[in-house]
């Protein structure tokens, strides 16, 4: 509650409302700038542009909002996405094994690993930040062993067709990134598990005294993540035509930084899919943005960092003030 | 926080990006010039001479304009900004690709909008390109093979650092190191070998573990000066003689050849690989023809004429 303000530039209940949907406004601010700055930034080729870029990290930030919404955290994607990957990869070239049974190989390989970090979290009780650390670390060597050191290459043009073909005129990876926010919403919004979900990030002591089986909820959380994580490897690794074991470096924190800027919470207990698919689709346009005005790579970098330094920074402002 | 100042903080970080775009293009009026872009895969020392040669070029021509984007060792950025390019209208490509089958799809993508493609410095097993500037990378480990045979002989062990597996680079460098020695005097035995990822770090920590594990290394075969660099290191700091060989002639390497260090690296021409690039880049768009692969010559950097090689590149700064 505010208290000892004087004149306020905004009337109550439109500041609660901005606070809440803040992530809109940066994402129109952002629309708005770039449509200025740039002749060709609203063509629907660029747009279309942008929102295939997105769609893998789309895929991943699913999954992390659960994640963070229990106020926890994975770093670990990136690896389970190369590891996913190379598996993928691996499987399609030297074994007649179906695709669509590779496919759901590599999802379950990807829900395995993350079951992993939920059970190293929620049973041993380490902290989320180590847990998926040491995953992040292993998988990463786990997706070397698997591919011996050197991206698969040349994989089976069926299995190409998940990341380059289309289906009714929209790229695939943009479908596979729809039906995952899709279900991911369903999941969270209307269902036991997701208000769960939203209760242990609220309050974990509560939510465990009240009964909820907050142990089996968290695995469930981090299984999930990885499953998303898989689906990304197999995106990727079919869409370069190629499963690189060193895929996916730094993707977990570009996942993080959608999933932030949507308005999710570090502390937990509160956050969308539909935040996320903002903050995803902010950072698409902040890259696609900067490429179209030709800012240096270097200045890049520092941009993408100020601004998720500031999603987090104007999180911490606003938290409990929105609710 | 209150309200005030809250908006203030907000708009900070708004200005934050308008302040590094003001910095963004002005473009005389006038003249309508041949728009290129370069999408290079990555920030080494090498590759940005590459660009900056690049721009260099597209600087000595009036006529052009050169827009040069950096994927950072991300296949699916170079991916990104290749799309960002052809979205902005470019006239031609020029791309120096991460990796040989990555990229493979965009290569399409490009021909597909009728566009010319030059691939600079690596090149993608997809060959729809237009024309191939670069160095035969056989030849830079067909010379180190030679050196090894004429300063050690017909036998010895040797040990090799490989870059980013995969690369054209990598493959193409082995295969002239195995052709020219392994595969004609099976005398020379590899006694291990691995990816230091192109990394001057990681030859010093590869060739470190290396020096443990053997008695007798009898040339360390670096498939770049960073590699080699760090493998050196390793050597000196153990107090021992054995012959690095790198490839590049990086300023750093050069410095080393002089000093009796390095034992050999391999000039690779970047300077002729980033300006014709430019140039038949800038020619397919006017029409003019050109074979496909234009190939820059690799030239030797050993004790004996690092002082020459050494004068021609500060004439280039």
């Amino acid at each position: 509650m505010n208290s000892g303000n004087k004149k306020q530039l905004i009337p109550a209940q439109y500041k609660e409302l901005l606070i809440k949907y803040k992530m809109f406004l940066i994402l129109f601010i952002m629309i708005i700038f770039m449509t200025i700055a740039s002749d060709v930034f609203l063509t629907p080729r660029n747009i279309t542009n942008i929102i295939r870029q997105i769609s893998i990290n789309g895929i991943l930030a699913t999954g992390m909002t659960f994640v963070i919404i229990t106020g926890g955290i994975d770093l670990s994607v990136g690896s389970i996405l190369a590891v996913s990957g190379v598996l993928a990869a691996f499987l399609v070239k030297n074994t007649e094994i179906p695709i669509a049974i590779v496919f759901i190989m590599s999802l379950l390989a990807g829900g395995a690993l993350g079951s992993i970090n939920g059970v190293v979290i929620a049973r041993l009780n380490v902290p989320p930040f180590i847990a998926t650390l040491a995953l992040m670390t292993a998988g990463r060597g786990l997706a070397y062993r698997i591919s011996n050191g050197r991206p698969i290459v040349d994989l089976n043009p069926a299995y190409l067709m998940i990341g380059r073909g289309e289906f009714l005129g929209i790229a695939n990876p943009i479908w596979l990134m729809i039906i995952v926010l899709i279900i991911g919403y369903i999941l969270l919004q209307h269902t036991k598990f997701g208000r769960f979900v939203y209760y242990i990030g609220g309050n974990e002591e509560a939510a465990r005294v009240s009964g909820i089986n907050v142990r089996r909820i968290k695995i469930l959380v981090y299984t999930l993540a990885g499953v998303c994580a898989g689906l990304g490897g197999i995106a990727l690794s079919s869409r370069i035509n190629s499963g690189q074991p060193q895929a996916g470096l730094t993707y977990e924190l570009d996942a993080i930084a959608a999933v932030i800027i949507g308005g999710t919470s570090l502390s937990g207990g509160i956050g969308t899919i539909g935040g996320t698919l903002v903050g995803a689709f902010i950072i698409g346009i902040i890259n696609n943005g900067m490429n179209l005005m030709n800012v240096s790579p270097f200045n890049q970098m520092i941009v993408l960092g100020l601004v998720i330094l500031g999603a987090v920074v104007l999180d911490m402002q606003t938290a409990g003030k929105g609710k | 926080m209150n309200t005030k100042k809250r908006m203030v903080f907000l708009l900070a970080i708004l200005m934050v990006p308008a302040i590094l775009f003001a910095g963004g293009q002005s473009e005389p009026v006038g003249k309508k010039k041949i728009v290129i872009g370069l999408s290079m895969s990555a920030h080494t020392q090498f590759l940005t001479n590459v660009s900056t040669a690049a721009q260099r070029q597209a600087d000595r021509m009036d006529d052009v304009q050169l827009i040069v984007v950096n994927a950072n060792n991300d296949v699916l950025k170079q991916i990104n900004d290749v799309e960002t390019l052809l979205v902005q209208g470019v006239d031609a490509i020029i791309l120096n690709p991460l990796d040989k089958v990555g990229l493979g799809g965009i290569v399409d993508t490009v021909k597909k909008a009728g566009i010319p493609m030059v691939q600079v410095n690596t090149y993608t097993t997809n060959d729809a390109y237009d024309v191939y500037v670069g160095s035969n990378e056989e030849a830079a480990g067909e010379i180190q093979g030679k050196w090894a045979l004429e300063n050690i002989g017909e036998k010895g062990n040797i040990v090799i650092l490989y870059g980013v597996m995969g690369h054209s680079g990598q493959l193409g460098r082995f295969a002239g190191l195995k052709s020219e020695l392994l595969d004609k005097y099976p005398g020379w035995k590899i006694l291990a070998d691995q990816t230091g990822d192109w990394k001057r770090d990681e030859g010093l920590r590869i060739t470190e573990d290396w020096i443990q594990r053997f008695k007798k290394i009898d040339v360390i075969a670096a498939q770049n000066d960073e590699m080699a660099m760090g493998a050196l290191q390793a050597v000196r700091e153990a107090g021992l003689n054995i012959p690095v060989l790198g490839v590049d002639a990086t300023p750093d390497a050069i410095n080393s050849v002089l000093k009796g260090e390095l034992a050999l690296t391999v000039f690779q021409d970047y300077e002729g690989q980033g300006s014709q690039s430019v140039k038949i880049a800038a020619g397919l768009v006017k029409g003019e023809k050109y074979d496909k692969l234009a190939i820059i010559p690799y030239v030797e950097v050993n004790q004996g004429n690092a002082e020459e090689f050494k004068d021609k590149l500060s004439s280039w700064k």
